[in-house]
């Protein structure tokens, strides 16, 4: 084959040599000759031409069709629920309204609106996708009475509603590496105005050209020309796009060609609506230190806390005036410029009669309306997000957090953390204002649901809204007596030989070491022994020597044993120092092993998130509450009478003072050595909470677990008033009167539990 | 003593138990279907009724969100604990239903109107054991079973 045709040229101008004699086919003969070479000329140019094409082509269409932006995980907190008779203050309802970028105004008429009446509330509810269910707009009338919800109707249709469920707030955010923040819209989805007024704008011809605009081009000259200035920009939509989609910003021949090609490439291949959606959401918007804000959606919120649906013609012009420059027109560093700026919009779409003059007029006057601060550049608590990221880690990989759009539904509580922050930093303050010595304090405090193991708060230290070393989460301190659950705890399990008025010896105690020949000789915090004294009384007052005694005759493996079912993790040595807390943990470990007896004996693993969708709100994973009964109901029982003592009568009873009396609620006191860290675990019903107070140098600050932590804990549960009813009596219990005043509970019973022997130890 | 026993004598084990309990309770409905409903506000309610048509669609997953959503209104309502283990043992989650179950039993207590919950407890503990092959735990969550029916009974014959 390859020989048959290499033969032909030479057959051919045989042939044309033969027929000579006539004169056309002699000029065929010298213009075809000539024809060769223009056509080789043409090959030689166009090859490489063509080939860069299809290789602009190919990237085009790789980059356009693959292209799949890196969306930030988008946390939030948990979504308030509203039911009658809720334990509700109306000033917290409408905090949470404003934080959720809810519009109070006089007259409601789209959602994301509410207006208050002192008691009476009237809200635009947003739809939102949640895990379970799609909550739509809906037009409520919520009210109050005595700071509890005493009703909610809906007005369309008019009904009364037993439960409403508001949108969660935004609390945080996972950024892809290059630090762009989006929000993803459908370009059905995006108001018209929107996208007139970027037409009217960018490029009138948008719809009708085939990606480059010659008259475009040369319209936007004259129009510069004639204003003396940089009014109009030459090239089109499609070409911004593939700018900011393929190229760089470098202003070379090769680039402008690149462009132009390119965008007739993407309009060959796709549709109007696909280049605008793309547009709409790639384009620059704003910066806020590393942060770039890329696309409508996400400006919408990042000027107006709002959604972009809910944005009104001004709102709109001002995003378009961003398009050409994001910086130069700012509307929160130039007001001004950028009110002009907004105004030419406005101008445009009225020239071109996309709204009528008397709307750009009302439009042209109303004020910029944008937000202080960008929203969503600093969130306020990013312990408790590192929390969150701790937990996802055992499931995602880093960098699907940073790009796929997760949604993240967490447990956190503002009502809850801000009232945990405002007693801690105010607390730490007045701890060292009132202690001489004290001071470079610190502190963390952990909040959970006692029952199903939700993080409720999470605060860090003085300044809870900087990162920073995260405490509540990583610092690792000598738990002193909160170890002592464990010891009372393997005693009253064994119900035959130990009651709560088992009496034990407070006695001086020593133990020496065989090996080394040291000694350790335990002390009680007062230095003076107590006698025998019985077992509630000696774990309420937290007495060193009848504890140690109670340990050592219980065995140091059975309390370590005792400890990992509470839900210890961490390996500690087992010495007998271990018995007063030697063994070192973090306020989160402390708060999983508190949970086991705060739950009635239930381990149940803490949880920071319930939910996970991606990011067009599929579900992809919950975080079921589960539990694992690690202790009979009965002795645990017994361990939170005696903790409740503790608080009542025992280390807790200065606090204790201060908070109202139907509270039952139990507690421990924890002190490590030399003073240098301060613990109080306390729990009700409702809540969980551990506190933990102490210098970040690891220096002796002076303050005891009653006088520091616990001080910051009391004044947390007067400002929560938490619910806190006395638990539930186990079948097996008995109570019997002692001095015939004090009720004291027994296990009676020790068969008629809820614990199979097999699964129970 | 650890007692095995062959699968067919356990079916048959089991339906005796079923029919035990059936006439203990004297409700036939109400033990078959592993909701009953819940005196308590409304909210809690309807969660409770959107959870059951989750159950019933077999969507078990969103039928445990709703319970859990209601847990957080009513977190010691034995009659949602029990609900939600009910659902963990339709999804053969036998773990976690036995403990769920354990838990529902430990907030009814001692309380005499939670008789037949407690009973209902038993019985999914019984029937989770059995799904993990710990036939010693199903033997001892039977007779705890066996012996609440019978008090049960007893109560409603006097």
């Amino acid at each position: 084959m390859t020989r048959t045709r290499k033969n032909r040229p030479t057959y051919r101008s045989d042939r044309q040599r033969y027929s000579n004699a006539k004169r056309s086919p002699s000029r065929r003969q010298t213009t075809g000759f000539r024809f060769k070479w223009r056509w080789l000329a043409l090959i030689i140019i166009m090859i490489p031409l063509m080939s860069y094409i299809s290789m602009l082509d190919v990237k085009v269409r790789e980059q356009f069709e693959g292209k799949r932006w890196a969306l930030p995980a988008r946390v939030y907190a948990r979504p308030l629920e509203l039911y009658t008779g809720m334990r509700l203050m109306p000033n917290t309802l409408d905090d949470e309204l404003k934080a959720l970028g809810f519009e109070k105004i006089d007259t409601l008429s789209e959602p994301g609106q509410y207006q208050r009446k002192s008691n009476d509330f009237l809200i635009n509810t947003r739809t939102f996708k949640f895990w379970d269910a799609t909550d739509p707009s809906r037009l409520v009338q919520i009210r109050f009475q005595s700071d509890k919800v005493s009703s909610i109707n809906e007005l369309k249709p008019e009904r009364q509603l037993a439960l409403l469920r508001l949108e969660p707030k935004l609390i945080g955010k996972i950024y892809p590496t290059h630090n762009e923040d989006r929000i993803l819209v459908r370009v059905n989805e995006v108001p018209d105005l929107l996208v007139n007024a970027l037409i009217a704008m960018e490029d009138h011809n948008f719809f009708s050209h085939y990606g480059i605009s010659i008259r475009g081009m040369l319209r936007a000259f004259i129009a510069n020309l004639k204003a003396g200035d940089w009014v109009q920009g030459g090239s089109t939509l499609t070409q911004q796009l593939v700018k900011n989609f393929y190229l760089t910003d470098e202003r070379t021949l090769k680039r402008k060609f690149n462009e132009a090609t390119m965008a007739l490439l993407l309009e060959w291949h796709y549709s109007k609506e696909q280049i605008l959606e793309a547009y709409l959401n790639e384009v620059f918007l704003g910066q806020d230190g590393n942060r770039a804000a890329h696309g409508m959606g996400i400006a919408a919120q990042f000027y107006f806390n709002r959604p972009l649906e809910e944005l009104k013609l001004p709102d709109l012009a001002l995003l378009v005036s961003l398009v050409r420059g994001a910086s130069m027109y700012n509307p929160r560093k130039h007001p001004q410029r950028a009110i002009e700026r907004r105004n030419l919009v406005l101008d445009k779409m009225a020239e071109q009669g996309m709204i009528n003059l008397a709307d750009a007029e009302i439009a042209k006057n109303a004020p910029l309306g944008i937000t202080e601060k960008p929203f969503g550049s600093v969130f306020p608590y990013p312990a408790f997000i590192d929390l969150v990221r701790d937990q996802l880690r055992q499931d995602y990989r880093e960098e699907d957090l940073r790009s796929e759009g997760l949604q993240i539904f967490t447990t956190l509580d503002p009502y809850i953390q801000k009232v945990g922050e405002n007693s801690m930093v105010n607390g730490l303050k007045r701890l060292e204002r009132n202690n001489r010595q004290t001071n470079h304090l610190e502190g963390a405090m952990v909040v959970t649901n006692s029952d199903n193991g939700e993080v409720l708060a999470f605060v860090n230290g003085k300044n809870p809204h900087y990162a920073g070393f995260n405490r509540p989460l990583n610092a690792v301190r000598p738990i002193g007596s909160l170890v002592k659950i464990a010891v009372y705890l393997t005693a009253l399990e064994h119900s035959r030989t130990y009651s709560l008025l088992s009496p034990l010896d407070d006695m001086p105690y020593q133990w020496v070491d065989k090996y080394t020949g040291e000694v350790w000789k335990p002390q009680n915090y007062d230095y003076r022994s107590h006698g025998r004294i019985p077992l509630y009384r000696a774990l309420a007052n937290s007495y060193n020597l009848a504890t140690v005694r109670l340990g050592m005759e219980l065995g140091l493996n059975k309390i370590r044993e005792t400890l990992h079912r509470l839900g210890v993790e961490r390996d500690f040595d087992v010495y007998p120092s271990m018995l007063l807390g030697s063994v070192s943990l973090t306020p989160i470990e402390v708060a999983q092993m508190y949970q086991t007896i705060a739950s009635g004996g239930f381990r149940v693993p803490l949880r920071a998130i319930r939910e996970v969708l991606n990011h067009e709100g599929k579900p992809l994973q919950r975080y079921a509450l589960s539990v694992d009964q690690r202790f009979d109901a009965a002795p645990v029982f017994l361990l939170n009478y005696a903790l409740q003592q503790a608080v009542r009568i025992g280390t807790g009873r200065h606090v204790a003072q201060t908070l109202p009396n139907n509270l039952v609620l139990a507690g421990k006191t924890g002190t490590s050595n030399d003073l240098r860290d301060s613990w109080f675990a306390g729990f009700g019903t409702e809540l969980l909470t551990v506190t933990w107070v102490g210098r970040d140098d690891n220096k002796p600050m002076g303050l005891s677990g009653g006088s520091g932590a616990m001080v910051i804990w009391g004044d947390f549960i007067q400002k929560i008033r938490p619910q806190s009813l006395p638990p539930i009596t186990p079948n097996s219990i008995q109570w019997r009167s002692i001095d015939g005043t004090t009720r004291i509970p027994f296990i009676v019973n020790h068969h008629s539990n809820n614990t199979l022997a097999d699964r129970g130890n | 003593m650890k007692v095995f026993y062959s699968n067919k004598l356990r079916q048959l084990l089991n339906r005796l138990l079923t029919i035990t309990l059936l006439i203990a309770g004297g409700n036939a409905d109400a033990l078959t279907s592993r909701f009953i409903p819940v005196d308590s506000t409304s909210a809690v309610e309807s969660l409770l009724n959107e959870a059951k048509t989750y159950y019933e669609m077999k969507q078990f997953e969103q039928a445990a969100a709703l319970l859990e959503r209601a847990l957080r209104i009513d977190p010691r309502n034995p009659i949602l604990w029990h609900n939600l283990a009910g659902v963990r043992l339709a999804q053969e989650d036998w773990k976690r239903a036995a403990n769920l179950a354990t838990k529902s039993n430990t907030l009814a207590g001692s309380n005499d109107n939670y008789k037949e919950l407690r009973l209902r407890n038993w019985v999914i503990i019984t029937q989770a054991c059995e799904g993990m092959g710990d036939f010693n735990c199903a033997q001892e969550a039977r007779n705890r079973a066996q012996a609440l029916a019978r008090a049960l009974q007893a109560e409603k014959s006097s």
